[in-house]
Formats: structure tokens, C-alpha cells, sequence
């Protein structure tokens, strides 16, 4: 029998803009809800996403995505060490997409076999990054 | 392991009121925006991306299992989402392993 599939979720800047959509019939958001559904494990979103995307948790009209994505992913120190080793390994990434790469590190630890699917529109450095992280990431373009 | 049975019954509590926040809002963001309603299939084929599950070679099968289940199920995205996807999952894997198909005799 098959193993159990568990897969989480990492929000990249545009995924995160695009759950507080509020414009009838945008692609990009039936995108992001629809891996949250499929996301049997954690859904988070880095810290350093959520103060690019502008998403401040105590706004108002951030109840809906805090229901949806309610866990942080914060930097602490041994993430930032880490970071700065993903930076030196893949330089045209950004800090924010570097620590979208630390996040899906910290999410899948804890389950071997575990797949972290990072939702961005910058494929290209996040699928850089996933070549060096230790989890099976799952780069998805929005 | 939790330390005692407090803490496992917070921790158990917390889970459930996480999931019905979440359930909660889902219904309200579909009744607002029905056409981000997924489909099941995709759902589950998203679900076994890259993780080498049989279902993720098997497409049409998973294709047909949901919208079967779909049909008898209309709300499963709100109300178990994550259980009615395992259950289109588990049914691929039997159909692929042939598990009900009787063995054709040979003469």
C-alpha cells in the first residue's frame, strides 16, 4: 500500500497578494485556494512574504487569509545563518525568496517522504533554491 | 507525545477550532467567489505531486473516481476536504492494484 502523501504548503509575495484578492474571477486566487485545499499539512507563510505582500495579520480585511494560512514561518537566528548559506549557493535569489526556501526546510522536518510545494511566480530562483534544500520541493508557478 | 492529559486536550481543542475556522472560511470565500470552487481531481493530483504515489501515473482513473465521488458529495470541499480526497486516492490505488477484478482463467 502506498504511503500516505503529505504535502505542505509555502506561500511566496504573489500568492499571498493574491489570497486577499478581492476581484471576481481571478485566476491567481482559484490557484492559491486550490493549494490550500490540497495541502494536507502545514500552510504557512514566511514573515519576511507577509512584509513584501503587505499582509498585516491584525487588519481587518486579513480574517479571511489568517483562517486559510494561520502559521508563521519566522526568521530566527539559525534560519538566518541558513538563509545566508542559500544566498551564497544561489546569489540572483532574493531575501524573501530565501527564506521561502528555509521555510519549506522548517515545515517538512518533523516527515520523512513529505513534499513542500512552494507557490511563486518566480520559478526561476525558487527552483534554483529547491536544488540545495533537503526537503522534495514542489515549485509551482502562479 | 503530550505531557498530560491537559495538554493533550488543549492541544485537541485548538486542532478542532483551527479546522472550523478554516472550514468556516471556505464555505463563506465559495458562497462570495463560486468559481474557486476546485475540482476533486485536481485536488487529489496536486495532493500526490512529486511524491511517486500511484494515482499520479494514473490520471484518467483519478479523473473518473472524483467526479464519481464529486457527484454524490457536492459540498466535500467545505465540509472534508481532506478526507474525501484520501478516499479518491485510496480508491485509485485499489482500482490499479486490481483489487475486486476477478483473475481471467486460462484454459
Amino acid at each position: 500500500m502506498a504511503r500516505k502523501p503529505v504535502r505542505h504548503l509555502v506561500l511566496d509575495n504573489e500568492a499571498a497578494q493574491a489570497l486577499s484578492s478581492t476581484r471576481a474571477g481571478d485566476t491567481q486566487r482559484a490557484v492559491v485556494v486550490a493549494a490550500i485545499v490540497a495541502a494536507n499539512g502545514r500552510v504557512v507563510v514566511p514573515t519576511a512574504v507577509r512584509v513584501e505582500a503587505g499582509w498585516r495579520r491584525r487588519d481587518h480585511g486579513a480574517a479571511k487569509a489568517n483562517r486559510l494560512v494561520g502559521d508563521d514561518v519566522p526568521l530566527d537566528r539559525v534560519d538566518a545563518d541558513r538563509a545566508v548559506q542559500l544566498r551564497r549557493l544561489v546569489p540572483a535569489a532574493s531575501v524573501v525568496d530565501t527564506t521561502v526556501a528555509v521555510a519549506a526546510e522548517r515545515v517538512a522536518v518533523d516527515v520523512a517522504g513529505a513534499v513542500v510545494e512552494v507557490l511563486t511566480s518566480d520559478v526561476a530562483d525558487i527552483f534554483a533554491l529547491a536544488a540545495h534544500v533537503q526537503v522534495r520541493m514542489d515549485v509551482v508557478a502562479l | 507525545m503530550d505531557e498530560s492529559f491537559t495538554a493533550a486536550a488543549n492541544r485537541a481543542l485548538e486542532e478542532r477550532i483551527r479546522e472550523f475556522a478554516r472550514q468556516r472560511a471556505f464555505a463563506a470565500h465559495f458562497d462570495r467567489f463560486p468559481e474557486d470552487r476546485p475540482r476533486l481531481a485536481a485536488v487529489a493530483l496536486r495532493r500526490v505531486g512529486r511524491t511517486g504515489h500511484p494515482a499520479a501515473g494514473h490520471v484518467h482513473v483519478v479523473e473518473a473516481v472524483a467526479e464519481w465521488i464529486e457527484a454524490r458529495e457536492p459540498d466535500w470541499v467545505v465540509h472534508a476536504a481532506d478526507e474525501t480526497a484520501d478516499h479518491v486516492l485510496r480508491y485509485v490505488e485499489m482500482i490499479v492494484a486490481g483489487v475486486g477484478i476477478r483473475p481471467t482463467s486460462v484454459a
